[in-house]
């Protein structure tokens, strides 16, 4: 019965079309799919027709594209350096993807994909995989066990410091996906229950509760307004941390 | 009739001066700081770094106690080391903050 009213009833799945299944695995296309193509759509037409004309004097387009690239080109310079430019196409993408998968998110009666922590731990756990791909490359196989053991341990501490820094490095990708899944969910579950109050404070019998009902709206709108900012931060932080991650793998720190 | 010299600071030190302010007031639009807004809106980081670390220590002493059949003491172990793990997740990403912080200070 209140199954349209539960705040967390906009984090249901639900399919739209029914696909037979691939090796027993269900692969039909719900709502997070179609919310993922639409922001990839979204990135995609932002930048091809923000940049098409690539004029001199940008316009108003252009100039956002140019400065979401500047962004996030100086975010990988001043985190990973001159050799972070070779990874700034994936960095720019990931980025892009998150921000504009939370931004859709903010739209009334749609669907905010990064609230599924399946959803974030997949693009946490590719940009573990390929961070780690990388660090094994740079630093060779020797190089990347030996870079868990932080320099200046006494030997006597090896048996307890290696373990912890090997359970720290593996818990990255579950803290990055899980920072931004419940920011998101808990904005948006936030959200939806402050303006709950506004219904059922209007659908009161009492003149003095209907009028208070104006407490729940600002409180609503100012929640609105943070969060779109958290949306971008989440974004960036989610850029950032993977830039870290890259610093780290390009240059052996400990 | 003369009027008197006005006390007014030089016009190249007021326009520096009015350049200073409206930096102080608006904020460098070219140099904005997210790392300070981090601060504010990074609320779930700290409890994902410890959960995560926690989880993933558990997550691997329970394999181990199913491959070994030792069940709970890899796992309770896993849970310990996790916690530390995650405790060092936190410094980690603090001192993190805390450079970035004095890094942006140096700038300003």
């Amino acid at each position: 019965m209140s199954q349209g009213h539960s705040p967390l009833s906009q984090f249901e799945i639900q399919t739209l079309v029914q696909m037979p299944k691939l090796a027993g695995y269900n692969i039909d296309f719900t709502n997070a799919s179609l919310f993922m193509v639409l922001a990839v759509v979204s990135v995609f037409s932002f930048l091809f027709f923000g940049m098409g004309k690539g004029a001199l004097v940008p316009g108003r387009w252009q100039s956002m594209a140019e400065l979401t690239y500047e962004f996030v080109a100086s975010t990988v310079r001043d985190t990973v350096g001159s050799a972070g430019r070779q990874y700034f196409p994936m960095v720019f993408s990931v980025f892009l993807f998150v921000l504009c998968l939370n931004l859709l998110g903010m739209i009334p009666f749609s669907f905010a994909v990064t609230s599924h922590i399946i959803v974030t731990f997949a693009l946490a756990a590719f940009i573990f995989i390929g961070v780690t791909l990388v660090a094994i490359f740079k630093q060779g196989l020797g190089g990347f066990v030996a870079h868990f053991l932080p320099s200046g341990t006494p030997w006597w501490m090896v048996w307890l410091i290696y373990p912890i820094e090997v359970i720290s490095y593996m818990a990255r990708p579950c803290s990055l996906a899980i920072r931004l899944a419940a920011n998101m969910m808990a904005g948006h579950t936030m959200m939806k229950v402050v303006a709950g109050f506004v219904v059922s404070m209007l659908a009161a019998e009492s003149v003095f509760v209907q009028a208070g009902s104006v407490v729940p709206f600002v409180f609503t709108v100012l929640m609105t307004a943070f969060e779109f900012m958290v949306a971008f931060i989440q974004a960036y932080i989610f850029t950032i941390l993977s830039c870290v991650y890259l610093s780290e793998a390009l240059h052996e720190s400990h | 009739m003369a009027a008197a010299a006005p006390d007014e600071p030089p016009p190249l030190e007021a326009l520096k001066a009015k350049i200073a302010a409206s930096r102080g007031g608006a904020g460098d639009a070219e140099g904005a700081s997210p790392p300070k807004a981090l601060n504010g809106a990074n609320t779930y980081g700290y409890i994902a770094d410890l959960f995560s670390g926690v989880a993933v220590g558990a997550g691997l002493g329970y394999v181990v106690d199913r491959q070994v059949g030792a069940m709970p003491a890899f796992t309770v172990l896993g849970l310990i080391l996790g916690f530390a793990a995650g405790v060092m997740l936190i410094y980690k990403a603090s001192m993190r903050e805390s450079r970035q912080e004095a890094a942006d200070k140096k700038i300003e």
